[in-house]
Order: structure tokens, then sequence, then C-alpha cells
């Protein structure tokens, strides 16, 4: 070959290289990133929340879950596959990549192309059938409800041994807020004749489906100290889960800082990328980065950017990145706020100092006080169809958030292990679609999932109380029990009781309004909004509830928990609040809505009730010209006289009583100025009070005389949200609250 | 042999030209394949209507008492939607914003209709965070078909 030959073919062979690459990076974006993970149910993986099954035309009512799951297609005998992946192994990061691996065991006979469709309803494994997603709750389309696009597709031939499905958008999605559902499989014809057989999760081999998922972890550790005029972050940089991509390492973080406000979910660095310093990221402005693997930053005068001022609150989001500048979020449209961020006020004294311990994305509004295992985890709900359970050290979440049938709205009580009778720590909740789950909180199993009335929906507006056998040592199991919120009624609504074991009925349960009491005749029952009490002294369930908007029918309810008998009632009148019981169960407070009355049932001023708890019967009032009592009231103190705390539409507002009295009378001790406040917070013992409110805030008032001595703030900017109902962890001295900006924060207690 | 500068020049010139020409017959294939030369599908709307179940005439109502309202019900309206399966996403922004539910619910179009109904949402007043905490002003419904946003509506909730 001569050398022009020689030249022309070497440019013919570098030209079509160059083709090649060309076309490469027009059709498919490269994909590196720092860690790959498989999930995939072996000896080391339990895949405990994932789940498979097939649901089969031929037989709608049969469940069908074993070792192969099918996809077909043929007139009257179609096949759809479902299938859901455990992902606690990686709660906290940003996905690059995800793809589905079905094994093929048994071929189809032809080609065939299948789609992955991101499944829009909860189901359960163990009860979903072509019919039915969970209990006897049908799909909206028989055959399984899902997205009308594939995210991804997969040809098959006779010969294929695997389907393999491009599904990122999908599990970026479960990261960012939508509830992880899992993918329903089918064929993209119809009647073609096809089939084909997988392996399932129950093979736990090398059959069983397998997700393949690319990503970059989050720093973990992350505090923010606040000085004169600085603000110092520390955090660390977190060893492997998975497998290191091309030797990468994680190289550093770069820092988002925003004042008064966190940085927006849709602010965040573009993967390869690296902004500049003092750029401006969406709502963020870079103020630190790095590729040496510092895990400190003290931002002080020396910031070009801008030094921090004393008394303005800061806001940084840290996005740790590889060595090809990937970072630890989700570059998609919707934002990533799963990405840790905290918050810091420089002061000039120390006690002006402010900062979070963590702040944790919730992706939607909740107002409900945390539950908690107190120095352990929190535990809160979503209006986004989620339920999070968060570490209360670290603010980390323990696995990413628990889909479920429909939105909490109302705080769920998580009982530990040692006061359970599961033997496990568990969460009960009740969504407004009207599922009640047990969920444990140590792995976000779903430990049973009941729907009360059997077929058909009940909202459950209120949270379960559970009746505990550590305590009420006659039971055979803890208790759950909970009312119904069923607007189009004012006198059927109902009261239902569990087995905290199993989610089986109890025997009288439900109690369906008109009501037979013991002594008082057939009463109406209208919706419940709060959560009912559990009295172990005198074996009753107090229960509230609203009355048709006055007091010709009952609206406060005490309940024999073994028996179902309604002992005692009261018409008090619309009642939102859930009561609060003293130390001794002596007395049992309450406030109602206080209705306006005439035309229109709007609501009013609140009366604060004192019910003596062995009889039912009212010992004092108190009325409150502050609108409807929020929430419920708290009692301070283990004996009369008694502190009741209670917030109304504009203040928060301190009651004395001495039950010990012969005729007790409310007297106001206090009342303390607050923007829409939350329902307060104290205990016996302690010297503050806390209280959310709607200017972003919590507020620490003393519990001796209201004064308002210091605030901390959750959110004062531009995305101002109202703070909800706070909660106390007395293990860690924190007090835990969610916010209308969907996250939750933690602060240390005294501010 | 290198190339030059004027050889990349051109190559590029003639990829990009390639490129258009490759997008613009794809393009045309399409047209082709969709169409038939006839009337393009019609895009999906929706519209979206507030009605508190309670009163005698509910729908369209733009305003609701918060202190007096149980209930508001959400509905969406379809027009337009391909037959199939498809997932309604409906979205409750607080009047600064922030979200306050999300709830996606499927549906299924079985045959060609110019509307169909959607998913109506019920979105509790009474007892709630909404009247408790005073979360009054201007909300927006905003509502997404298989993850598309298609339309918004606004409505004012009062004390």
């Amino acid at each position: 070959m001569d050398r022009q030959r020689l030249a022309l073919a070497i440019r013919r062979d570098s030209w079509c290289r160059w083709c090649a690459l060309v076309m490469a990076l027009l059709t498919a974006a490269p994909v590196i990133a720092r860690e790959t993970i498989v999930l995939q149910k072996s000896g080391t993986d339990p895949q405990a929340r994932g789940a498979d099954a097939t649901l089969k035309q031929a037989s709608p009512n049969s469940n069908n879950v074993g070792n192969t799951i099918t996809v077909a297609s043929a007139t009257g005998a179609t096949d759809n596959a479902i299938v859901e992946f455990d992902l606690s192994r990686i709660p906290n990061v940003g996905i690059k990549a995800a793809t589905l691996t079905l094994h093929v065991t048994t071929p189809p006979a032809s080609s065939v192309t299948y789609g992955a469709y991101p499944i829009s309803d909860f189901w359960q494994g163990s009860a979903a059938t072509w019919n039915t997603r969970v209990a006897s709750t049908t799909w909206t389309t028989s055959g399984g409800d899902a997205s009308g696009t594939a995210t991804g597709t997969a040809s098959l031939t006779n010969a294929s041994t695997t389907a393999q499905f491009n599904i990122t958008a999908d599990v970026q999605n479960w990261y960012n807020g939508s509830p992880n559902y899992g993918e329903l499989i089918k064929d993209q014809a119809a009647n073609d004749g096809a089939t084909t057989v997988f392996g399932a999760k129950a093979a736990s081999n090398a059959t069983s489906p397998e997700l393949d998922v690319t990503f970059v972890q989050n720093v973990t550790g992350l505090t923010a100290t606040p000085g004169n005029a600085s603000v110092t972050l520390n955090w660390n940089i977190p060893s492997l889960i998975g497998t290191a991509f091309n030797g990468e390492t994680y190289t550093g973080v770069i820092i988002l800082r925003r004042t008064s406000s966190p940085v927006d979910k849709t602010s965040y660095p573009t993967d390869t990328q690296v902004p500049t310093l003092c750029a401006t990221v969406g709502t963020g402005t870079v103020v630190f980065e790095d590729s040496t693997g510092k895990t400190t930053f003290t931002d002080n005068a020396s910031d070009t950017c801008g030094a921090p001022a004393n008394g303005t609150t800061y806001f940084y989001k840290v996005f740790l990145h590889d060595s090809s500048n990937y970072y630890s979020d989700q570059d998609i449209s919707n934002g990533s706020t799963y990405t840790e961020e905290i918050s810091a006020t420089p002061a000039a004294t120390v006690a002006a100092e402010q900062n979070t311990q963590w702040i944790a994305a919730t992706f939607a509004t909740d107002l409900a006080s945390p539950s908690l295992i107190p120095g352990t985890v929190a535990a809160m709900g979503s209006q986004t169809d989620l339920v999070f359970f968060i570490n209360a050290m670290t603010g980390l979440r323990e696995f990413i958030p628990v889909s479920l049938g429909g939105s909490l709205a109302s705080r769920s009580p998580v009982i530990d292990a040692a006061s359970s009778s599961t033997g496990q720590d568990i969460d009960y909740l009740a969504d407004q679609n009207g599922l009640v789950y047990a969920v444990n909180t140590d792995t976000g199993v779903i430990n049973w999932v009941v729907n009360p009335i059997g077929s058909g929906t009940v909202a459950l507006q209120g949270g379960p109380a559970v009746q505990l056998k550590s305590i009420a040592t006659s039971l055979a199991n803890d208790q759950v029990f909970f009312g119904s919120r069923i607007v189009s009624t004012t006198s059927a609504n109902q009261i239902f009781g569990l087995n905290g074991n199993t989610g089986a009925s109890l025997s009288w349960s439900p109690l369906t309004g008109p009501i037979t009491t013991t002594n008082e005749g057939s009463q109406n029952l209208d919706i419940i909004n709060s959560t009912p009490l559990v009295d172990y002294v005198h074996n009753v369930v107090w229960l509230t509830s609203r009355s048709n908007c006055g007091t010709s029918q009952p609206s406060l309810w005490q309940i024999n928990p073994t028996t179902g008998a309604v002992k005692g009632i009261a018409n008090l009148g619309d009642i939102d609040a859930s009561p609060t019981l003293t130390y001794l169960s002596d007395v049992l407070f309450l406030g109602t809505v206080g209705d306006s009355g005439g035309g229109t049932c709007a609501a009013g001023n609140s009366t604060i009730y004192a019910i003596k708890a062995s009889t039912g019967a009212t010992i004092a009032t108190y009325a409150s010209t502050d609108g409807p009592i929020v929430s419920y009231p708290v009692v301070i103190g283990n004996s009369p006289p008694y502190t009741v705390l209670f917030s109304g539409t504009t203040a928060v507002h301190a009651l004395s009583i001495d039950t010990s009295q012969a005729t007790p009378v409310f007297t106001s001790v206090w009342n303390t100025t607050i923007a829409s406040p939350s329902a307060p917070i104290s205990s016996t013992g302690q010297t503050y009070v806390y209280v959310g409110s709607s200017d972003g805030m919590i507020h620490e008032l003393m519990l001796s005389n209201g004064t308002d001595v210091k605030d901390e703030v959750c959110n004062v900017g531009a995305t101002k949200g109202t703070v909800g109902d706070p909660s106390l962890d007395e293990v860690l001295s924190r007090i835990y609250a969610t916010t209308t900006d969907q996250r939750a924060y933690a602060f240390t207690i005294p501010f | 042999m290198l190339l030059t500068a004027n050889d990349r020049s051109g190559r590029i010139k003639f990829l990009l030209a390639a490129g258009v020409f490759m997008a613009a017959v794809g393009l045309s294939s399409c047209q082709m394949n969709s169409g038939g030369g006839g009337t393009p599908p019609a895009v999906a709307s929706a519209t979206i209507s507030f009605c508190d179940p309670q009163a005698p005439n509910c729908d369209g109502q733009t305003s609701f008492s918060a202190t007096t309202t149980r209930d508001v019900q959400v509905k969406v309206s379809w027009q337009n939607v391909p037959v199939g399966t498809h997932v309604q996403s409906l979205e409750l922004l607080l009047p600064d914003g922030n979200l306050y539910q999300h709830t996606q619910t499927a549906f299924a179009v079985q045959t060609e209709l110019s509307e169909v109904p959607g998913a109506t949402q019920t979105l509790p007043f009474a007892g709630t965070w909404i009247q408790q905490r005073n979360l009054m002003g201007e909300w927006t419904a905003r509502v997404s078909l298989d993850g598309q946003v298609i339309t918004s509506q606004s409505v004012q909730l009062n004390p």
C-alpha cells in the first residue's frame, strides 16, 4: 500500500471512528458515576420490602406468587407481571442510572417487546390479583394501574436470556417524592400469543429480578456550628456501599448557600460541570468547592461571595461529587431534595447563635407532630403517600420512605420493641384512603395492611391509638383504635378496633352509628378528625367527634376496648382536637371547635373542658375567645393543680386548675401572642413551652409566665413555611417539627 | 496525514447538514406515519373544577370558607386523551407555592371520546390543618397526565 493510499485509509478509518463517536454521543449520554450496586434477592440481600406477582386475566381473583413471574398476551389469557424492589441499601443517594433486569427461564417462541411501566397504586404481593391490588380494593384498571407510557422497553427473541429495561426516570422519581409502587411489565402488543416466564423473587437465586443502580451518595454527619460572623460546616465522606466505578473516588463537595430559606430543590449543579466559586445556581450561591477531600468549611469574613452576617440564618446544601464531577443529586426537572442540608445563624454572643441539628426532606406538607422512639427514630408522614423514618441523631433516612396507599394527616404512634406485643419497633398508620398499616420502623417492612371496612373506601383523618399489652396485661396482643371521617353522614360514622399483631378486627369492630350505648340509647356518630386516647386506669378508649354542629348528639365517647360497649357519652358540641389525660388519669381535658351557631355552622371559639375520667362528668369549663383549639391540649403536673396549655388562632394560652377542689375552676395564667400557633409542647419538669408558628419559627416560651425568650428559625425567607406541632425528644434533648416547606427540622433544647 | 482545520470544519458542516437532513426525513416520516396526511391528533387537555359536596349547586365554585366547609372535591375532566391507561397526578399548592398534597390516580379511556372524567380528589377541610392553622389564600391545583403537566387552576380559601 503506498503512503497516499495508507493515509487515505487512515483518514477514512479515523473519519469512521469519529462518525461512530459522534453518533454514540448523539444517541446515548454516557453514564459515569461513583458507585453501582445490584439489588437482587440473595442470601445477603433479603429484599424484605421487595415483592412480585403475576396478574392473570384467566384467573382474575387468584394471587400468583411463586418462583416465577409470567408475561403473556393472549385473548382472555393475558398475564402482566408486577415487580417492586427494596431500595433500603441505598437510602441517601442521588440516582444516576437504573436498569431492571428480568432473567428468562422460558423464552418466548418468537420476537416480542415488553414495556416497564411505573405502577400508580399501592399493592401487596401476597394479595394482588388481576382484579384487586390490596385486600379487596380493586385496581382502577384490571390487570394493574400504571402510566400509559412505558419508561423502558425490552425486545426478546427465543434466544434471549434476559429482558433489560432502563427505568432510571422512575427510580429517580422514587427518590424525589413519588411513591415506589414498582413496575408493571406487559407486552406491547395485544393478543400476540407470546409468553415469557421469568425468575421471581421467591426463587432467591440468579434468576430473581435484578435492579442495577448507579448512584452518588450524600455526605454524612453534616453539622453547622455558628460563631461570631461565621458558620463552620463539618461532614464526612461516606464509605462505599456498592462498587466503585472505574476506580473513581469521592473527591469533594460543592456547597450552595442561601439566606433565610433552604436552597430550592431545583437548584443543583449539573453533572460533569464545575460551577465557579460565587456563581449562582438557582437560588443558591456556590460558597465552597473542593476536589481534595476536605471535610470542613468555615464560612466567614474571608468568603469572597459575601461574609455571613450576625443575626441572619444561612442554609447550606452540600453536594458530594466524584472525580468526574457527578453530584449527589438527581438532575431532573422536578429537582432533588434528597441532598443534605443544614442551617445556622451566626451571632455576636453564644446565647444568640442558632443552628439546626438536621434538616430532612418530606416532599409535601405535614404539620403533625413527629412520632418518636426517643433518641432513635423520628417518624413523619407526608401528604404524598409516604412515611419517613429519620435517624433522630443524624437526620439521615433509615431507609427510603415507605410508600402507602394514601396521605397521612395525623400523628402515627410508634411503639418500641420492648413495649410492643409484636416484639418489633412498630409504627401504626391510618391513611386518608382508608388503609391501616403496621410498619416495622427498623426495616420499613409493612407487617400488615388492612382495609377495615373490607371493601370500598373509608376516609381516616385522625391517627390510631394503641392499647399496649405490656400495660394492660390481660390483653392477648396490643390493640389499635381509630374512627372514620365519612362526611356524607353526620350519624353513621364508625369506630374500629384491630389486633395490633395481625390487623384482624376485634370482635366488636366496627361500631357503626347510630351506636347503641349502655345507658343512653342509640346515638348518632358524626365524623372523627382526632386520634383516640387509651385510658388504662379506667379501661376505656376516649374518642372525640363532631356532633352535627350542635349539642343534640354526642361528641365525646367512652368505649370499652374489650367489648366495644359505649360506657358513656357527652354532648359537648363539635370536637376536632384529641383529648389529653392527666398523669394520674383522673381528669380528661379537651377543647371544642366552638361552633358559632346560627344558620351556618362555622368554627368559632373553643370551650375547654375538664372531665372527671371516672364518671365522664364535666367538672369545669373555660370559654376561650381565640378561635378553635389546635390539635390537643397539654397538661403539666403530676398532681393537682394542673397547668393546661393550648393554642388558639392567635396565641398560646396557659390555664391553671386545681381538680382536687370540690368545685374546680380554670384560671388564666398567661397568653402569649404567636402567629397562627401550632399545638404547644412541654412536659412536667420542663422550663419551657415550645410552639411552631406561621412565621417560620419555633418559639420557646417560659412555662411560668409565657415570655417568648428565644426562637429558632426553620424557614423565614422566600419559601417561609408554617411550622407544625413539635415533638420533644428528652433522650437527645431535641425538638422536631415539620413545616409546609416540605421539610422536618431538629434543634437542640433548650434553645 | 493530519486533518486540516478546513477538513474538520467541512466535515462538521457535512455532519450537521446530514443530521438536519436525517432529522427532517425522520420527522416527515413520523408525520406521514402518524397522521397519514389527515388531521393531527388533538392534544390532551384538562379542566379542573371545585365543589363543596354539601352545597346544593356546587360545580364551578371558585372560593370556599374554611371555617364552614367540611370537604372540597377537586374534579378533573379530560379532553382528547388517547385510549388506554393513564395516570393523573394532582398537586395542591399552598398560597406560598409549597406543596400541600400530591395524589396520583390511574384511569382508563376505553373509547375515543372527546371528554372523559378523571379522578375526583377530596380535600378535607373541617378539623384539618387548613382550618386549624389558617392556611388561607389563593391555592392552586395543578394536574399532570402521565408525568406531563397539563393545566392548573386557582381557588380561594377564606376564613
